[in-house]
Parts: C-alpha cells; structure tokens; sequence
C-alpha cells in the first residue's frame, strides 16, 4: 500500500497512458443500432500506478480493458477517441502492428484466465509462447526464462511441464500472471483477476500482483466489480456506469467521500463480514440500455436525488475538489445518502 | 439483522428438520485398467463424516475453499447423489433408505437451488414453462393450481407484476432476476427445506443484497429452512443464524454466525476470515499465511487433516486425530471445534484416551 501515501496525480513526463473521449461500440452489422459499451471515456495511467476500474456487469469495464488492448471481438469497434500510450497513437493502430504491442508493451489477464489456456499444451509451452512471438532471448534461454517467471509467482519450476488442468484454480491463475509479464510490459490489464476465486486465494493473488508491479514497475489497470479487492490494490478507482467514467478519485477519496450517488449506492451494498450492516441496501431500478441510453444522466432512474436538471441534461466529469471528479449535479448533497 | 432472534436450534425442543449423521461421500477416482492391477484404489473423500442438524426456519451457512467438499455436501444431503455412508433424516423420515420413487415424492419437500442461473435454466423455455416442470414432475397438472402456485411463487421473488415476466424468456432476464426465478422455480412446489448453492457470489452487490434478503424473507414468511453453501462469507453472516467451516470433507468448527467470525477459534476459520478483504483502502489485506493450495482429500494426513497448513501445529497434530468438542466462546454457548490447540487444551491423559483412535 506504499505508493497511496505519495502524491497519486500522474506527473506529465510519467504518464504511461492517456485515455481520451474514448469510444467503443457494438455492431451487429448496418442497420443495427449499437450497443455503446464505452462512451467517451477520459482516463490516464502513469507507470507504477494502478487504477482500478469498478462497476457492474455490463457497464463497459471489460470493453474498455479490451479496446486498450486492442483485442476486441469483431463486433466491436473503436468509433471515436485517442488512446496514447509510452507517446505514441495506439487506438487507430493497423491490425498488423497491433500484434508488436500486445504482450510485449500491454498484456492482460483475462477474466476467466484460469480457464483460458490451451487444454493438450504444457503450462511451459504456453509461458513461452509470448517469448517467442517476440523473440526474447535465445531459444535455449526461454526454458530457464520460464522458470525464473513460475518462480516469481510462487509456482515449482515442474508446473511447466503440466497440464492445465493438472492445476488448481489458484494455480492456473498465477501461471497466467506469469505468462502476462514474460515480456515485462509496461502496462498490465487485470480483467477480474480474483473473480472466482475463494477469499484465500484472492488474498495471494492480490498481494502478487502488488509485488510483481513494485518489482517491475508497469502500469495496472484492474477491472473488477468486487469493490472491496480493488480498493485494496488501486491507488485511483474510476467508478463505471452506462458505458462512462462517472467518478474518479484517490481510493481513500472514494471510499471517504463518495461524490457520486451510484458509488454511495455500491459502497451501501457491500458486506464487511467483520462490521456486517443491519440491512444491506439494494440500488433498485436497472442499468440503462447501452443502445437507447437516456438524455441526460444515466443514473437519473434510480438515483434519489435526481431532479429536472438530471433528466434534460448531461453532468460532465467535472473536479469536485482535491483530486476527484464526479459527474453529478448533486454532488454536494451525496453525503446524505 | 434476523440471526439470533430466531432460532437456538439445539437447544429447541422440537425436533430438527434435517438430520444428518456421519454422514460420507467417497468417490473412487478413475484410473487405467493396467495401474489398477497394481496399486490400491485411490479414495476421494469429499464428505469424510459430517454430523448436524438444522432447525425449523434456521438458516445454516457452510464455508469454506473451493475443493473443501461444501458442495458435494449439498448435493448428498438430497441424495442428488448418493451417500457412501451415514445417515440423513428429514423430520424423522430416514432418506437414505428411501426408494428412488419415494425419495422423489420427498423432493417436493427439500429443494436444492444450484449457483449458475444460465446453466441451469433451459433458455427455450418461458418463465411460465420453467416453473411449470416441476410440478408436472411432481403431477400437481390442474391449470389452475398450477398458475396460482406460479403467481404465488413470482410474487414470493418479487417478479412483479407477474404476468410480465411469464412470457419471457432466460435471455430477457438480468442476472438477479434469474437467480430468484431459480427460487421460484423451487416455491412451486412448496418446499419446507431449500439447499442453496451460491445464491449470491455469481452477482454483482447491488443485486447481491436483494437475493439476500429475498432468502431472509422467505424464512421469515413461509418458515423455509436453509443450507446454504457459499464462499461468500460476508453473505453467509448477513444471512445465517449458524455458520459451519469446512475443511477437506469436515467441519472444523460450528456455532452461532456472528460469533464464528468475530472470534474464530480453529485456525483454519482464523485464516479464511482474516483473508476477506475489509473496504476500507488503508487496511492492508493480509495474507492468510497457510498457502493456498487445498490438498486433494485422497492421501489425508495423519492426525488433523489441517495439520501441514497449520500455523498452530505441533507434532502431537501430525499423529493424533482431534476430537469434536464443545469450546467456551463469548456469546456463543455451542460452540464447536476439532482442534487439538484451541483452548482449554485437553490434558494429555484425556488426549491418551483418544490419541490414534479414529472414532469416525
């Protein structure tokens, strides 16, 4: 938790990753109205920090997790926005380039990762894969390369020559960790890493990927809807809903002194089993539909202190003090919630 | 919120709705015909004898890792799949010996409620059609006790108003609104015990907390048991009057759900609680310190199963099971424990007496 104790604004010349108006939208082909998973998104990521994205299903976290790093499924498309990463264009990137930078300058746990290797490869083949892609090291080094990578995720140097599913849940989710800084990236993407799994694992899970960035110095971005893990990791969180940042801040800022009702709200519905709260309180109503979103806020529906104003017009992402912007009209009286 | 009001149920003097005792399930773990000439077979002891019980209205949480047995306890206790050993009451009724055709007339009465809505929905179907096959399994076929059972079900969940959902199909639904129509699904048939596996940990916590509130409802109002099998254990105190950690196919310790987690006794339930992340960012998350990898329960340890993961461990662990015993507790008066270093110790005469006797 070291580095929530310095200054977490980015500087200028530190900054990993620059995120603007990005948006991404889904298409089943022409005629068919879009489903805008991600609407113009402002974010930026300096290199050691990690930002957390929190949200719930389907508000457009992992679409913006996979438009980073390029790997959208076909139906998906980058329609506006720049993403600028280590200085350079990379949201516009041709396919044939895209390939030089994933894995060796971002890589991503993927949600689901434990279930995502190869069943009839080795753990070992698949670590290696990365590096041979890229051409790191001589060949007769990778084997050795392999090991110091299981090592440093807690894993014994002969899990390279199993199978996945000789391995447990845990297991097969550091050796994704592994695998993901091969190449040492300098921006690593954590799609629900701990999602899945049971709270002891969590724990090891998180507290390594905390090391292994103190060691290595990437960027993070951790998506994640178990708020409570991703506080524990993230020096900034930027809270998720209808396909738009609604809130960004200091971990400590959120979970002090929310400013947007929705985060008020998700931080009401989590359960501390040590301090349990007499009645856990529910958000009511649905997200919005991402083709059909509503004028004005997204969260008007079910949000208590919504007024005129919510519904006619859009609250821009503005500073509400100290490092933290919410876009709400009503910030000031969240507090009350 | 309801806990303790409700039920003390061992000290009740009505009887218990479910029962069980000893109860085991053991699978024999395949292998090829040409190693099976040569070696003995391997044994995986899922469920390695669990005895308890549970009341009228109580809810009852098993925690514990994935690979702990928790759900291949929830499975054998309706002979979803079939005990190896040990016996299971329902209101006196013994299930194990019950005939295929008789335990199927049971499941009217104890339901089990699984913890993948997509998977366990057939998506072809409509919210009407899905309720209505348990009740054609069960020959309740008069259209009209079957809509009225189905209106009282989705008005139980909260599905309202219900002709809107009727026509619908799994795919128009949310997450949360599946996973009540899973409960629906079990309503219909008016069960008076319900094993639910994973009720909440597939959920986001906004939709979280009305599925379980939904459960504390239905306790409330139509006097439902619960088991609840879940690694969510801020779910599992929110909700339970009673809490049992589960480890390699036991319990290792059991008592009143508040008092397990604010006073743990047994180490492994001190280490699985200490690893549930608190909210608060300046808290660090601690490690549990015993690993993460679950043994497989093939090859069990001598003495206490735990004892290799144990920080508490001594050599008299390693050879030595540990007795199932009552252990004082604040608030909590039940408590139980298998764990040779929870305090007060046993002298070792009274160990002598036990050591090396497995009396399981």
């Amino acid at each position: 938790m070291s580095k929530q104790t310095q200054d977490p604004s980015p500087d200028a010349e530190e900054t990993l990753l620059s995120v603007r108006n990005l948006s991404t939208y889904y298409s089943e082909g022409e005629g068919d109205v879009p489903v805008r998973a991600v609407d113009g998104v402002d974010f930026e990521l300096a290199r050691g920090e990690t930002y957390g994205l929190v949200g719930e299903s389907g508000c457009g976290k992992s679409t913006l997790g996979l438009s980073l790093i390029r790997a959208l499924p076909p139906q998906g498309d980058i329609v506006d926005g720049e993403v600028q990463f280590n200085g350079r264009e990379i949201g516009k990137l041709p396919k044939s380039e895209v390939k030089d930078i994933q894995w060796a300058e971002i890589s991503m746990i993927y949600q689901g990762a434990q279930n995502a290797f190869n069943p009839v490869k080795t753990i070992g083949k698949q670590i290696r894969e990365p590096l041979r892609i890229h051409d790191i090291l001589p060949k007769e080094e990778r084997e050795g390369r392999v090991h110091e990578l299981l090592e440093k995720v807690n894993l014994q140097p002969d899990v390279a020559t199993q199978y996945p599913h000789e391995l447990s849940g845990g297991m097969k989710q550091r050796a994704a960790i592994a695998m993901a800084i091969a190449c040492e990236p300098d921006l690593l993407i954590a799609d629900e890493p701990t999602t899945a799994l049971d709270v002891i694992v969590q724990a090891e899970v998180l507290n390594m990927l905390k090391r292994l960035q103190e060691e290595l110095n990437f960027g993070m971005l951790v998506i994640s809807h178990n708020l409570a893990a991703i506080m524990k990791l993230s020096d900034r969180i930027g809270v998720m809903y209808g396909g738009q940042i609604v809130e960004t801040a200091p971990s400590e800022n959120i979970y002090d002194t929310p400013k947007h009702p929705y985060t008020a709200r998700l931080l009401q519905s989590l359960i501390d089993p040590r301090r349990p709260p007499d009645k856990v309180k529910t958000i009511e109503g649905t997200p919005p539909n991402l083709r059909n979103p509503p004028t004005g806020c997204r969260f008007a529906e079910r949000c208590t202190l919504a007024t005129e104003e919510c519904r006619a017009e859009e609250p821009p992402l503005e500073s509400a003090g100290d490092n933290h912007e919410t876009a709400c009209f009503h910030h000031e009286e969240v507090s009350q919630l | 919120m309801s806990s303790e009001s409700t039920t003390a149920p061992t000290e009740s003097s009505e009887e218990p709705v479910l029962e069980m005792q000893d109860l085991e399930k053991h699978f024999i773990k395949s292998r090829g015909w040409l190693e099976s000439l040569f070696a003995d077979e391997e044994r995986v002891r899922a469920v390695d004898g669990v005895s308890l019980s549970i009341g009228e209205g109580e809810i009852f949480s098993v925690v514990g890792e994935s690979g702990c047995g928790k759900t291949t306890l929830g499975k054998t206790l309706l002979r979803v799949i079939e005990p190896t050993a040990g016996e299971i009451r329902f209101k006196g009724t013994d299930l194990v010996s019950l005939s295929d055709s008789e335990m199927q007339e049971m499941r009217k009465h104890v339901q089990i409620v699984y913890q993948d809505p997509f998977e366990a929905l057939n998506p072809k179907r409509t919210v009407r059609g899905l309720l209505r096959q348990p009740m054609e399994i069960h020959d309740i076929t008069d259209r009209e006790e079957q809509r009225e059972r189905i209106h009282r079900a989705l008005e139980d969940v909260n599905l309202l108003p219900a002709e809107d959902f009727l026509d619908r199909y799994p795919e128009e639904l949310s997450g949360g609104q599946l996973q009540r129509v899973l409960f629906a699904r079990a309503l219909v048939l008016d069960p008076e015990f319900i094993v639910a596996d994973e009720p909440s940990s597939m959920l986001d916590a906004s939709v979280r907390a009305r599925v379980l509130d939904l459960i504390d409802e239905l306790r409330n109002e139509r006097d439902i048991s619960f088991f609840i099998i879940t690694h969510d254990i801020g779910a599992a105190r929110y909700l339970s009057d009673r809490i049992g950690v589960m480890y390699l196919g036991r319990i290792v310790e059991m008592g009143a759900a508040n008092g397990i987690i604010d006073d743990p006794k047994h180490p492994y339930s001190k280490a699985l609680i200490e690893s549930i992340p608190s909210p608060d960012p300046r808290e660090p998350l601690e490690s549990s310190g015993i690993g993460s990898e679950v043994p497989e329960p093939v090859d069990l340890p001598s003495g206490c199963r735990f004892h290799p993961r144990c920080p508490a461990a001594t050599g008299y662990c390693r050879e030595a099971d540990p007795e199932w015993r009552e252990v004082p507790s604040e608030d909590d008066a039940e408590r139980m424990t298998e764990c040779h270093e929870v305090a007060p110790k046993r002298t070792p005469s009274d160990r002598g007496a036990s050591a090396g006797q497995r009396d399981r």
